[in-house]
């Protein structure tokens, strides 16, 4: 495999603190190890496109900033498909976050910053090196929507979807509309041109009893008072209004974050974005019932979607979870443990099959699998034993307590990221530099056997963020991990390591300040602790 | 005569067991030791230990006596095989990694109940406990396991047999829901509900279902965390897996990977594994767990 590495002075912002031209010298053995001043500009990106193509590579690696950065700013993600563009295989890039979690938190601490950006990059080439490439799927998005609640907006939504071309599935958990009385007049002729257009669908007293498949392509099935339906839709629009009630209904099936006040809370920078590209929904805002917010959300909505669906073609990378026939027992865990019912056994061949349409690849099953014939695609279970091996190989400085965060790709990585961006010359660093970041899938992906693996490779603290409430985007992978390392405390102190060495820290994105206070007082409660003092390594021949 | 394997076997730190269950192939071990022949063994009044082309070993290393017959069968055997569950993965003897050995030896013979004037025995006929106990292979090469508690003769049979006629025995990579034949209802059921309300122990239930997965029943079997090959023996006795086999090859942690398998399965009180995580999790398997024994008493040995 050729792999390339490329790292991103970030205009200064990294290389202020990291000595990124050293760590390309100390990569030169790769096919390529290049610096950019940034991985946005015009001039550096295209010859990084280039040198993708000119120097043949199958694998790349960014090392600069966070990977919720490609995916989250406006546009970032174009660089990744420019690289996918140029023959990269998704699970083939993988990301150093050395800006987020090292340039910012270790301000002013080159010498360590530097090393633990090595190490950083050393985890993120085991990585492309353990992924196996990913297959895609390919089709052509349904030009049909779902529409889901009949506020005035939903309405709109239909409507304004409707001469685009789309069909409309409208459904309603009550009996009536939910439209507001004060907009029913104006509504109106909205109303009987969906009523009278053979286009678009009413389902009232309904309720989704079952959702798979792709963005562009869903299978959808329903009960209302009039039976039971089965259709295809393209995407979806929620439009409930402020109903927490319907909304926790829903976010199993839609897969939403729940806010506070229990309505869908928004995923990434669009309005209305949830963590599925198909499915958005109308905020509820204190302008909702007046007809102008209405209208305008309705057109963000319908912009946003139609922008996704309006392609001929749209691919996705396959990331469902892989079984090992040779080991499955077919013993039904995996059944029991699938929050999306993407598992079941074939009882004639006493195997799990998996089907790719329902699985998210949050890899519950594979942490669920007593026999390890699971595996992620994305974060196969070989690459996290290894990353945690070389993250454990980092020495801190100064005798700081050493510590594992773990952490999902969602709330836990944003809260990592923003405890590094909040960092300020006056606090001093965010935390420890003793303090190896490890990303994971998914709460739900954290096996009990990383938390003794990382105390074997002589971590004295392990720190797993956990999504809070109604966050999870694999709706049970925070329940799931907590239920484990709970009963998981008792083994470790059948080892004489004190359960206060493992530590579940609950956080929401925005949660950069109580990240950093709380693997600071981690570190100072582990210095009080002292080691944990396991040296020796167990050969296994 | 000459055509035979010749064959050597000791007892290490284990019960025996494993040397009762060659004889339970009752008149089929006439077949065996028609292809066989025992040179040495603890039942054969033999002092030294031959060189043979076969060392069967029972039980895991707990002293030094053990630990110099191991490498002294390492040595003078062309193949080595860990029999039974204490010399695949150190046993219930293992569990003895869960105090240091200062305090087994307190334990055992000052401070029990009935001790009186009890003092730790020592004497250079006595050969000294090892720090820590350990399953064969973290000794010396092992070519085969033939895991169980006790193993099953038909297991021991057909590996020698292989051995014999040249073949690689069998290896099982499945865990024993693959061999056991209940039948499974709500296991199969993809819903996040728990099988049961309630997590009971064998004797609590009035009858217990011959033919349905004891998990159903609300009882813990280790079946799902351990590995095939037993013929699911406990389950057609109507009694739930304790575990014996070991963990399957590919997921070290019997315990480990038992609560993360069931925290979907059982209720939360059942998952205290009836108020002994480690000793139902662990009962076989501690010395090859990814931290097999007290943490802090590792770094202590240099």
């Amino acid at each position: 495999m050729r792999t390339g590495l490329f790292l991103s002075r970030d205009d200064g912002t990294i290389s202020e603190t990291v000595d990124v031209d050293a760590l390309a010298k100390a990569y030169s053995s790769l096919a390529v190890a290049k610096v950019y001043d940034s991985f946005f500009r015009y001039a550096d990106q295209q010859d990084l496109l280039n040198t993708v193509s000119e120097s043949k590579l199958d694998a790349v690696v960014l090392a600069g900033n966070s990977p919720r950065y490609f995916e989250q700013v406006l546009g970032g993600h174009l660089v990744l498909d420019a690289l996918k563009g140029r023959g990269i295989n998704a699970n083939k890039l993988a990301f150093a976050n050395i800006k987020e979690q090292v340039a910012l938190p270790h301000k002013g601490d080159r010498e360590k910053a530097t090393s633990k950006a090595r190490t950083l990059i050393d985890v993120a080439l085991a990585k492309v090196e353990a992924s196996p490439a990913v297959s895609s799927t390919l089709l052509t998005p349904r030009r049909s929507v779902l529409v889901v609640g009949t506020t005035a907006g939903g309405l709109i939504v239909a409507s304004e979807l409707i001469s685009k071309g789309y069909r409309v599935y409208i459904m309603e958990s009550g009996p009536s509309l939910r439209l507001e009385a004060s907009l029913k007049d104006e509504l109106l002729p909205i109303l009987t041109s969906l009523e009278s257009n053979d286009r678009a669908k009413f389902f009232f007293d309904a309720a989704i009893t079952d959702l798979f498949g792709y963005c562009g392509q869903y299978t959808v099935r329903l009960t209302s008072a009039g039976g039971e339906h089965t259709f295809a839709a393209g995407g979806i629009i929620l439009s409930a209004g402020n109903d927490p009630a319907f909304v926790k209904t829903l976010r199993s099936t839609l897969r939403l974050s729940i806010s506070r006040d229990g309505l869908p809370e928004q995923d990434g920078t669009r309005v209305g974005q949830t963590t599925d590209p198909g499915i958005w929904f109308i905020p509820f805002t204190e302008n909702s019932g007046a007809l102008g917010a209405e209208v305008s959300g309705a057109a963000t909505a319908v912009l946003s979607l139609t922008t996704v669906l309006d392609a001929a073609e749209l691919e996705h990378p396959v990331f469902a979870t892989t079984i090992d026939e040779a080991l499955c027992g077919g013993c039904g865990t995996c059944v029991k443990t699938c929050a999306f019912s993407a598992s079941r056994i074939d009882l004639a061949r006493k195997l799990s099959v998996i089907d790719p349409e329902r699985c998210k690849g949050c890899g519950n099953c594979v942490t669920a699998c007593p026999t390890g014939a699971r595996d992620l695609q994305s974060f196969p279970r070989e690459y996290v034993t290894r990353a945690i091996h070389l993250l454990g190989q980092a020495r801190a400085a100064n005798g700081d307590p050493r510590i594992l965060a773990i952490f999902c790709k969602t709330c836990g990585q944003l809260a990592v990221d923003a405890a590094g961006a909040a960092t300020t010359q006056a606090a001093g660093e965010a935390y420890s530099p003793g303090v190896m970041p490890l990303l994971v899938e998914c709460g739900g992906s954290v096996d009990t056997q990383y938390v003794l693996e990382a105390f074997r490779e002589g971590f004295d603290g392990v720190a797993l963020l956990m999504c809070r409430d109604g966050h999870c985007h694999n709706i049970v992978g925070n329940t799931d991990m907590e239920r484990r390392l709970g009963l998981f405390r008792t083994v470790l102190r059948s080892r004489n390591i004190d359960g206060e060495r493992l530590r579940v820290l609950p956080v929401c994105a925005g949660d950069g300040p109580l990240v950093s206070e709380e693997l600071k007082a981690f570190s100072h409660d582990l210095t009080a602790m002292g080691g944990v003092g396991i040296k020796e390594v167990i050969s296994n021949e | 005569m000459s055509d035979r394997v010749s064959v050597a076997t000791t007892w290490l730190q284990g019960c025996s067991g494993c040397h009762i269950a060659l004889l339970d192939l009752h008149e089929e071990l006439l077949d065996v030791l028609g292809a066989i022949d025992i040179q040495y063994s603890p039942i054969a009044d033999v002092k030294e230990v031959p060189n043979t082309a076969v060392g069967i070993v029972e039980g895991s290393v707990g002293n030094r006596e053990n630990m110099e017959m191991l490498l002294t069968f390492r040595e003078r055997s062309k193949t080595l095989i860990a029999f039974g569950t204490c010399a695949c993965f150190g046993g219930v003897p293992g569990l003895r990694n869960l105090v240091t050995r200062e305090q087994a030896l307190q334990r055992g013979y000052v401070e029990t109940e009935s001790t009186v004037d009890g003092r730790v025995p020592a004497g250079p006929e006595i050969p000294a406990l090892e720090e820590w106990v350990k399953p064969l292979n973290q000794l010396v090469k092992v070519d085969y396991y033939i895991p169980g508690c006790p193993p099953l003769p038909s297991t021991i049979k057909n590996t020698l047999v292989a051995l014999v006629t040249g073949g690689t025995p069998e290896v099982k990579k499945r865990n024993l829901c693959e061999e056991c034949d209940r039948t499974k209802k709500k296991m199969l059921v993809a819903s996040r509900d728990y099988v049961t309300d309630a997590v009971v122990s064998p004797h609590e239930l009035d009858t217990i279902d011959p033919f349905l997965c004891f998990l159903e029943q609300g009882v813990l079997c280790m079946g799902p965390a351990t590995c095939e090959g037993c013929g699911a023996r406990c389950l057609h006795g109507n009694m739930p897996c304790r575990g014996c086999m070991g963990p399957p090859p590919h997921a070290l942690e019997q315990g480990a990977k038992s609560i993360n398998a069931l925290s979907a399965i059982l209720p939360a009180g059942g998952l205290m594994f009836n108020e002994d995580v480690v000793g139902v999790g662990y009962r076989y398997s501690l010395p090859v767990s990814i931290i097999p024994h007290l943490a802090n008493e590792m770094g202590g040995k240099k």
